[in-house]
């Protein structure tokens, strides 16, 4: 743990991507570093991602930022603290004393085997089901249960091993640090936002994360309807570029690996039908040009419409309702799987991390990465860094960190 | 480079002693494993001096433990029979060292992620035992091998660019309180990318350099000739206007850049077209400005560039037309915008004052005084009048043929500097201690320029503060067998073989990364690596099919 | 059944090591051994498992573009295509040797291409140099 006198060390909230590469980096300047995560494992994000490879390696990165995380369990310069959350963070003689909390004891890890009863019987989605190296994880967000102020323990009944107990204390900790690197991350759009799409409500409607997890798991792209999967739609830009739910910004991420997923599904079968609907083609990759897939193969289709909507077509299967492109027309079109290509939100508890910090969110409701407002912050020793401040793919996050960790250092020189 | 222990393959001698720890990982492998068989099994073969279980092989009491039966003369290697190499090895490594041991005589069995975890007890014992004695054999087989490390760490961090990525990355450098040097092929740094803003004029590239007080040197009209050696003592020789120079450096960071090149399409326009750049500096010096300006954000079949940073020019110049003189309109004509994550808010922005955005698949219909184009959305002909055409900033590749093949790095087929794999650092090469940034390299389009060259340089910092011993598993020949076929020359990703004075092949211990790629290609059978000896594979094999030879 | 499965160091054994933290099941025959990279691979060990009396060898490397000495695991693919020539020539079927390009995230593939090899070898009987020598 930091606070040994001698030692000068970094809290870093957030254990995924940039928070992990911002930990090695630091930990090769031979400063300490402590990594605060809430989830009960490190890893973030990338853990719940599949890599895009069949034969071929698509460089979709994910498997850079998973032996990321193996490398930095192995570092003696990095601590880490999971399941936990910042509570207060006091600044005192130029450095930062840390209130950290967590609930341990509520889900007794030896007895859960993740079966997720919980998860469904919880009627305030106060549970979360992480991935870790080890399997899945399941642990519940104090700050949404219903136990403390309704009673409520659906999720203790519903649990058949007996491992979970509401009743458990919190367990405090403080933490000692001279610098904070913020590398919190984003949130993926929960696509039951908007109703239009389908999702929850005709069956074959999954997310890209859906889709990642199966396909970590299985090797293939899910079949819902189980009926074998001969068409399927990719729909871009849910939860981005949509001034309706107020997500104003493009997500970045979202052509990259739709791209890279409808290519792996393309290579494992020769014979599927893959349609994209999006808006404008924005690869960060420049290997990933549909349009040029699209005038290459006959079997992918792209289509340059936003879908209206999403509905359940009389065949039983999910339907995309569409202004047709070229013309003023509709068009409705069946597949035997949608998957949302959803982008990346802030996170909900931004805002009180930035009172905590004293920064202010910038109007996306990401934290400012750079500026007049950011600097001012720096100077004290607070950094922010990866998709907290935008969206970013885990190559750009990965360099985000380093970065961040090489301001860090330069603080800590000045400091010292 | 010092080489800590002699290499010599002549010299595999018989264990002393080994010491086998058998550990239990809080039940984790115990409750599938009777360790005590292992142990029984272990305690059988010849070379083993001790056997002991324990209950977590990695936490610090046993760790304590295993450091005092290590202390005895009886043993020089051992045997840990648990987790995976993978997540214990520096660990074990790093416990040999402390206790006088050579780091290389440590074996790891995988006796939990391989067993345990994955089959039913019985299978997993059975397992197990067959892994011990594959491990067993292993570590008998091992031999120390040699380390390398600088004999002093050189800080300077050589830049080799051309344009605003080098300066970025020299001033990061500089800030980490390190001594740079920037070599620019051309006679003076090009203003290119995000660095544009700030302003990458002669006034502001000397009075950095004068900031920095020689710390920061820059030689222009030089080229990199060759790069020797290894992180921390890289030699590289320059051919500079005043001859050929050798500088000693730390790290090496290649920062080049695609220089501005000229749009094709202007000549189409003649006198009414300028390029973006040649807009904004029009437009900061409050030029006055025609009515309709159109941006043509593509090339000439149509396709519009995946270059963020020029759709960010296009939205932001339009914005700003608008801004000045809200009476000219402003279109911009692409196939894709390319807005991407926070320059949406620009895109939006410059939409919501009035930035007309239109969509053509194909290059759109010129007359003389407007711009027809097949509008993909509405599917009808729009023509769109102009009195100034503003083309993208064309940027090319340079040649860097010449530069991959002095660094040893390689290039895709466009041209680019390689990403070595997606494992590696994104912002690392295939050589140890040479770094990669600017938008000449193989980089995710989303990422700035300025972020990879912070990155680039942190990471060269990082590492020149850290342990730079390295080596190890690494390649030798054995002369007398060699034909000099150069087999190996041309197979090495590194370019660490070369045929020396008498005729037979060597390999640079500094450039061998131990792949074995060589010793495995090699018809004579003359190169042997470091710890993946034949032998070792052959024993590990027989052990591993039941004992048969 | 005796299966042997030479994996590199990097993707490879982390994707073993992986099917194992994940509780995934495959046949418990297969013995693990550590190369490098599969780049380190020779002919000669292919045979020589063989000859040792192994039922099937699998050789498991990273996918190809991904490989941590650029294209040692395409080297080794050469080099098992030759292995499986030289089986054939002898008499032996070229099919129980295979060569596996998967991720570090991707166990499933590792367990997949172990059962493949498993019904392979269960349909083909023991290897004839197994049946002969013991």
């Amino acid at each position: 743990m930091l606070g040994g006198a001698a030692l000068k060390g970094v809290l870093i909230i957030g254990g995924g991507t940039a928070g992990i590469s911002a930990a090695r980096t630091l930990s090769r300047f031979g400063i300490q570093s402590t990594i605060v995560e809430k989830a009960p494992c490190v890893g973030g994000q990338a853990n719940e991602l599949a890599c895009k490879g069949v034969r071929e390696c698509v460089k979709c990165d994910v498997c850079l930022a998973v032996d990321d995380v193996t490398y930095a369990l192995q570092d003696e310069n990095i601590h880490f603290v999971t399941g936990a959350k910042v509570e207060l963070l006091e600044r005192d003689l130029g450095r930062y004393r840390v209130t950290l909390e967590s609930y341990p004891g509520i889900i007794d890890r030896s007895k859960c085997m993740a079966c997720a009863r919980c998860l469904d019987a919880c009627s305030s989605n106060a549970i979360g089901r992480y991935m870790s190296r080890e399997g899945p994880l399941l642990q519940i967000d104090i700050d949404a249960c219903k136990h403390d102020t309704e009673g409520c323990h659906e999720c203790q009944d519903a649990c058949e091993r007996e491992a979970i107990d509401l009743d458990q204390e919190a367990e405090g900790q403080q933490v000692e640090a001279d610098a904070v690197i913020v590398a919190t991350g984003s949130t993926p759009f929960d696509p039951k936002l908007d109703p239009r799409l389908g999702y929850g409500t005709v069956p074959g409607v999954i997310t890209s994360l859906e889709a990642e997890r199966f396909i970590n798991l299985m090797g293939t792209l899910p079949d819902p309807l189980g009926k074998g999967v001969a068409k399927v739609a990719f729909v871009q830009c849910v939860g981005s570029r949509d001034p309706r739910l107020q997500a104003h910004l493009c997500s970045k991420v979202c052509c990259k690996y739709a791209m890279k997923l409808a290519r792996q599904a393309a290579t494992a079968n020769k014979a599927l039908n893959i349609s994209f609907f999006f808006m404008d083609w924005r690869p960060t990759d420049r290997q990933d040009d549909l349009l040029a897939w699209a005038r290459t193969n006959d079997k992918v289709e792209a289509i340059r419409s936003r879908p209206a909507e999403i509905v359940l077509g009389e065949d039983g299967r999910p339907t995309v309702r569409y202004a047709i492109p070229d013309d003023a027309g509709i068009a409705e079109s069946g597949f035997d799987l949608v998957v949302l290509s959803i982008g990346l939100r802030p996170n909900s508890d931004n805002k009180t991390l930035a009172d905590m910090l004293g920064a202010r969110l910038g109007p996306h409701g990401f934290f400012f990465g750079e500026g007049k407002m950011v600097s001012a912050l720096e100077s004290k020793g607070i950094f922010f860094t990866g998709a907290c401040t935008g969206p970013k793919d885990i190559e750009e996050s990965a360099m985000d960190g380093a970065a961040a960790a090489s301001k860090a250092a330069r603080y800590l020189e000045a400091e010292r | 480079m010092t080489v800590l222990t002699p290499p010599t393959h002549s010299s595999i001698e018989a264990p002393k002693g080994v010491a086998v720890f058998i550990c239990g990982c809080r039940g984790k492998v115990s409750s599938k494993i009777r360790l005590e068989t292992l142990l029984e099994e272990a305690l059988k073969h010849p070379s083993v001096g001790s056997v002991e279980i324990m209950e977590e092989c990695c936490c610090p009491e046993d760790m304590d433990r295993m450091r005092l039966s290590l202390s005895t003369d009886e043993v020089d290697r051992f045997l840990v029979a648990g987790c995976s190499w993978h997540s214990c090895r520096t660990k074990f490594e790093k416990l040999a060292e402390s206790s006088g041991l050579d780091s290389s005589l440590v074996e790891v069995c995988n006796i939990k992620e391989h067993c345990a975890l994955v089959h039913e007890p019985k299978q997993a014992e059975e397992k197990a035992m067959r892994l011990l004695k594959v491990s067993l054999a292993r570590c008998d087989s091992l031999q120390p091998t040699p380390r390398l490390r600088p004999r002093t760490v050189n800080r300077t961090i050589l830049i080799i660019g051309n344009g605003s990525t080098a300066l970025t990355a020299a001033r990061e450098a500089f800030a980490l309180g390190h001594e740079t040097m920037i070599v620019c092929p051309g006679d003076e740094l090009f203003r290119t990318g995000e660095e544009g803003a700030i302003g990458l004029d002669d006034a502001n590239v000397n009075k950095f350099l004068k900031d920095a007080e020689g710390k920061v040197t820059l030689s222009t009209s030089s080229v990199l000739r060759s790069l020797e050696g290894a992180p921390g003592e890289f030699r590289a020789v320059i051919d500079t206007p005043l001859g050929d120079t050798e500088i000693n450096a730390g790290a090496v960071i290649l920062a080049m850049d695609e220089e501005p090149a000229e749009n094709p399409l202007a000549s189409i326009f003649g006198d009414k077209a300028m390029t973006q750049e040649e807009l904004e500096r029009r437009l900061n010096s409050n030029s006055k400005m025609p009515g309709d300006v159109v941006m043509l954000a593509m090339d000439m079949k149509g396709e519009s560039a995946f270059d963020p940073m020029s759709t960010h020019e296009a939205v932001h110049n339009a914005l700003f037309l608008r801004t000045l003189n809200p009476r000219t309109r402003s279109t911009i004509i692409t196939r894709e915008v390319f807005a991407l994550g926070q320059c949406e808010a620009g895109y939006r922005k410059s939409m919501e004052a009035g930035t007309r955005i239109v969509r053509s698949d194909g290059f759109p219909e010129v007359l003389e005084d407007r711009l027809v184009v097949k509008d993909p959305v509405l599917g009808e002909d729009v023509a769109i009048p102009y009195d100034l055409v503003v083309l993208d900033n064309v940027r090319t590749l340079p040649d860097l043929e010449e530069l991959a093949r002095a660094v040893k790095v390689p290039l895709t087929a466009e041209g680019r500097l390689k990403r070595p794999n997606a494992k590696l650092k994104p912002s690392e090469s295939i050589r140890p201690g040479v770094f990669l940034c600017g938008t000449a390299g193989e980089r995710g389009l989303g990422i700035g320029p300025t972020l990879e060259a912070r990155s680039a340089a942190a990471l060269a910092s990082g590492m020149l503060r850290s342990d730079l011993t390295s080596g190890g598993e690494v390649a030798e020949v054995w002369q007398d067998l060699c034909s000099a076929c150069l087999t190996c020359v041309r197979t090495c990703p590194y370019g660490a073989p070369s045929i020396g004075v008498e005729g037979k092949a060597e390999i640079k211990m500094d450039l061998c990364q131990g792949c074995g790629v060589c010793v495995g290609i090699c018809p004579s059978k003359a190169i042997q690596m470091y710890s993946f000896r034949d032998d070792q594979i052959t024993i590990q094999l027989s052990q591993a099919l039941g004992g048969r030879r | 059944m005796k299966l042997v499965a030479l994996t590199c160091s990097f993707c490879g054994y982390a994707a073993t090591d992986l099917a194992g933290l994940q509780g995934m099941k495959y046949s418990s025959d297969v013995t693990i051994i550590r190369l490098p990279c599969t780049g380190r691979l020779d002919v000669k060990h292919v045979l020589q498992a063989v000859r040792m009396g192994a039922d099937g060898v699998l050789v498991v490397g990273c996918l190809e573009g991904n490989c941590n000495y650029q294209y040692g695991n395409l080297e080794a693919r050469k080099r098992v295509e030759q292995a499986k020539g030289i089986m054939k020539e002898i008499g032996l079927e070229p099919e129980r040797v295979e060569m596996v390009n998967l991720a570090s995230n991707q166990p499933w593939r590792f367990v997949q291409a172990v059962e493949d090899m498993y019904v392979k070898v269960e349909r083909m009987g023991p290897s004839p140099l197994n049946k002969v020598r013991r």
